[in-house]
């Protein structure tokens, strides 16, 4: 949980019909968004609900860097105002993501840039962003051998041979 | 990579299809363990490996996961070891002529025919007992008398599906591609009549249907549930069409409440008459409609492996004519036209990609690239199936219930298709998906279940003869021919006379 602190509210302008939120990067910048923008994401979305319940508002700590969340802030932007069904807290969740071509050219990133945009978007619960960031992972290792896949994904094997002989072994789990 | 928290890989994984799944489980312990904690991951892989899509003749949604999984593993324990139930509870076939549609394990047969014309008749709906999906066996007449060449399930097999035809101009187009004749005139704006003889064997691939909106409704696919009788439209595809759903039903048209209208479509092109996509399509209409989003949904297409899925397209949509669709064979993707504009000027446009499966199109031909060998069964099971192989295959006994697979290397000048006449969609899909990665298949002459397996699994490849039961046997020796079905819950054998053709007794034996 990131830590919130208190500020002045003159620091965040509250009046008016679109209201501003403060957020704060792991490399300490300061960045002001509109709440309209940023209510896809349901952690935001919760944080404001508690600002409206104790009438006080406070700047949301967050615990990636200002590229990331700059990244995310132009993601929440572009779709601001569209209705994406995952997102939707009371319609059941698709099976799949959809594809959104947007998001295709938007993730064509390098693999750790991809990497933090998961992670920032499951920090901020924006259920979208994680399903086009876990499909486009999925692209880079579909149809990959498991040598290959250990490649991309960084990961050591640590199977011992005899379970890597014996895959029924590993089946029992 | 691995530092990402469990959800997250859960996530990547679950947008893997199975065989990614298992080789990613592979490279190491922890994606292995953490494969083991989600029950509906192995659910998927044993899908997968069973030739099946979630959605699609399954263990029903009611069930929990792991219950579905248990139900699923002694399915296939039973494909396995061919541990058949004997159920006889098609009643009444004697006279019957070939059912006019099969679809996993329901089946159609023409009853009570019209006098005025063979082709109009009542059809008689049978569907068999199913363990795995839960289901009771059960008849039905439908009471309507259609054209029988009209019948059609869908794949998911609780729907049947029949295209009505008044016989107005400027209606759309209905045409064949499964006939030996091109329809020179399948592609202008008059009604066709299919011609005498023409096979329907498949819903989503034989048609062309087109519609108007929002001129008067013409010819859509009629979409009834014969199980409960006819207007609820009842379906596995996950609904984003908010709210409870009411359905009027008209005799041309298919409402889905008082806003909204359920289109039918199949998108094909010229070109690539085998690339064809199914789709329903919710438009709004009447006051507001322009700012309201439309849905649209992939249908579930067993055979190409494509799997249910909605598509909300945002407001300021006009209305929604075929048209609007292109087909782009090269790359395999369906563009929506045309782009909406956005109030900030960006423009868009949606894109529905067919994944490469497609490869495996209409269960009956594939495509596949130069220097790659495909393994295609070709002999056919029934006597449905025999009609539409007449150019490929020679002409063969319909009962005649002996299948081979045959390797076939695919020239240089491709693509190249080949045409599979295999009814059982498991088989098909298999070799679809072996061909897919250029590999080959080997199964015996003479194998009657079987099971290509699929490669890069640990999962066996299963090849049984199946001994012919008793009462089949005995049919046999009396000189008389049997012809079998393979449905996915069991095998159908069927007393057939020959010349007449026509089915005196029918034993289904399932899981």
């Amino acid at each position: 949980m990131p830590t919130i602190v208190s500020v002045d509210d003159s620091t965040v302008p509250g009046e008016g019909s679109s209201r501003l939120l403060l957020l704060v990067s792991s490399d300490n910048k300061h960045i002001v968004v509109e709440e309209d923008i940023m209510s896809r994401s349901r952690f935001i979305s919760k944080q404001v609900e508690g600002f409206e319940a104790t009438s006080q508002r406070h700047a949301i700590l967050l615990p990636f860097s200002s590229f990331v969340l700059n990244k995310v802030i132009e993601y929440c932007s572009h779709y601001r105002g569209y209705y994406l069904l995952e997102d939707d807290p009371d319609a059941a969740p698709p099976g799949r993501s959809p594809v959104r071509e947007w998001d295709q050219e938007f993730l064509d990133v390098d693999r750790n840039m991809l990497l933090r945009i998961i992670k920032a978007a499951h920090y901020l619960e924006i259920k979208s962003l994680v399903g086009s960031c876990a499909r486009a992972i999925a692209d880079m290792i579909r149809g990959k051998t498991t040598e290959e896949m250990r490649e991309i994904l960084g990961v050591e094997n640590d199977f011992t041979p005899e379970e890597e002989h014996s895959p029924s072994s590993k089946c029992t789990g | 990579m691995l530092r990402l928290p469990h959800e997250i890989l859960l996530n990547i994984l679950e947008d893997l299809q199975f065989k990614d799944v298992l080789a990613c489980r592979e490279t190491c312990r922890r994606l292995n363990t953490l494969f083991f904690t989600s029950i509906s991951l192995q659910y998927r892989v044993e899908l997968g490996a069973c030739g099946m899509i979630d959605g699609v003749r399954v263990p029903p949604h009611n069930l929990g996961v792991d219950k579905r999984l248990e139900r699923l593993k002694l399915h296939q324990e039973a494909w396995r070891t061919l541990n058949w139930t004997e159920y006889s509870g098609i009643n009444h076939l004697a006279g019957r002529l070939h059912p006019l549609a099969v679809a996993g394990t329901a089946l159609a047969f023409p009853s009570a025919s019209d006098p005025t014309s063979p082709y109009i008749c009542q059809v008689l709906v049978s569907q068999l007992p199913s363990i795995l999906r839960g289901i009771e066996d059960e008849q039905r007449v439908l009471t309507r008398r259609i054209n029988q060449g009209l019948v059609r399930f869908d794949l998911l097999q609780d729907l049947y599906i029949y295209m009505d035809m008044p016989l107005r101009d400027r209606m759309g187009y209905l045409s064949s591609i499964s006939t030996d004749e091109p329809n020179p005139s399948a592609h202008n704006t008059g009604l066709v009549k299919l011609p005498r003889g023409a096979e329907v064997l498949d819903l989503c691939g034989d048609y062309t249907l087109e519609s108007h909106f929002p001129e008067p409704y013409g010819e859509f696919a009629l979409v009834r549930n014969w199980k409960t009788g006819a207007i609820e439209f009842e379906t596995t595809l996950a609904s984003p069409v908010p709210g409870p759903i009411r359905y009027l039903w008209t005799y041309d048209g298919c409402f889905l409440d008082e806003h909204h209208i359920l289109f039918y479509i199949a998108v094909e092109n010229d070109e690539s008459p085998l690339l064809s996509l199914p789709c329903l399509v919710v438009v709004p209409f009447g006051r507001g409609s322009d700012e309201a989003p439309f849905y649209m949904f992939q249908l579930p297409d067993f055979m190409r492996g494509l799997v249910s899925c909605g598509l909300v397209l945002p407001g300021r949509a006009t209305g929604l004519h075929p048209g609007h669709f292109r087909v782009d064979p090269d790359e395999r993707i369906i563009s929506l036209l045309p782009t909406m504009q956005r109030a900030d000027g960006a423009s868009h446009h949606f894109v529905i990609d067919i994944p490469m499966q497609a490869l495996i199109v209409r269960a009956r031909a594939c495509v596949a690239a130069p220097g790659q060998h495909l393994d295609v069964p070709w002999d056919a099971w029934g006597p449905a199936i025999t009609r539409i192989t007449r150019r490929a295959a020679p002409e063969r006994d319909p009962g005649m219930s002996v299948s081979g697979m045959r390797r076939i290397s695919v020239a240089d000048e491709a693509p190249y298709a080949v045409t599979v006449v295999d009814y059982h969609p498991r088989r098909v899909a298999r070799a679809g998906a072996a061909a897919v990665r250029g590999a080959c298949v080997d199964v015996p002459e003479r194998a009657y279940a079987c099971d290509a397996g699929v490669l890069r699994t640990h999962l066996p490849c299963v090849v049984a003869e199946l001994p012919l039961p008793e009462g089949p046997a005995r049919s046999m020796r009396q000189g008389r021919t049997v012809g079998v079905w393979l449905c996915e819950d069991g095998v159908l054998f069927a007393e057939i006379i020959p010349y007449v053709r026509t089915i005196t007794n029918i034993w289904a034996y399932t899981i």
